[in-house]
């Protein structure tokens, strides 16, 4: 059984936990449950992580989409529940991305749906942020 | 075993949207009235949006 953890990772691990706990006991209403979300989460996917490479040498998996779901759905739903107008902004654009057949047609309807809160339209063909970088 | 392992397969969508969301959370550590709460979710949600695009349409 091999374990080595390297201790840069081990460190910034460590700091982002403390961080997050530090945000969950001190932070304000919304933003401890978020908090407490993504820490829980943080922590599964560590264990998963540990878990995975215990008996052999094969990299971990990878981290499950129904986990990040699952934070993306904390941080968001928890902080917006005593907020009405994100709850709805956010429900029209999900509805937006599940109704449409190409991205063109979900970004035409998520700047109608941006317009009607003034929000700033999101330019079409998004390049992303980390376009190239980690695909 | 490398403690940060998971991420080496984490997928691009994912790791825009944590991104994004990262940016809304710390937005709205920082938001001081409900305006700027409001406006810091209102982020986190273009931020999802965006993500489950890239998710949907990974070819554009």
């Amino acid at each position: 059984m091999k374990k080595k953890i390297e201790t840069t990772t081990a460190i910034t691990f460590g700091v982002v936990v403390v961080a997050l706990a530090a945000v969950a006991l001190l932070g304000a209403d919304g933003v401890q449950t978020a908090a407490m979300g993504a820490l829980g989460a943080l922590v599964l996917a560590f264990t998963k992580s540990i878990t995975s490479g215990d008996d052999d040498d094969r990299p971990p998996p990878p981290a499950s989409p129904a986990l990040m779901s699952f934070a993306v759905a904390l941080l968001v739903g928890a902080c917006a529940s005593s907020l009405e107008k994100p709850r709805d902004y956010e429900a029209e654009l999900i509805a937006c991305n599940a109704l449409a057949t190409s991205l063109d047609e979900s970004i035409a309807c998520e700047n109608d749906v941006r317009a009607r809160y003034r929000r700033p339209l999101r330019p079409v063909r998004d390049a992303g942020i980390l376009e190239g970088g980690l695909r | 075993v490398n403690p940060l392992g998971f991420l080496d397969e984490l997928p691009t969508w994912a790791a825009e949207g944590a991104v994004g969301l990262a940016v809304a959370l710390f937005r709205l550590v920082r938001a001081e009235d409900d305006d700027a709460r409001a406006a810091a979710l209102m982020s986190a949600a273009e931020a999802t949006k965006a993500a489950l695009d890239r998710r949907k349409f990974p070819n554009g």
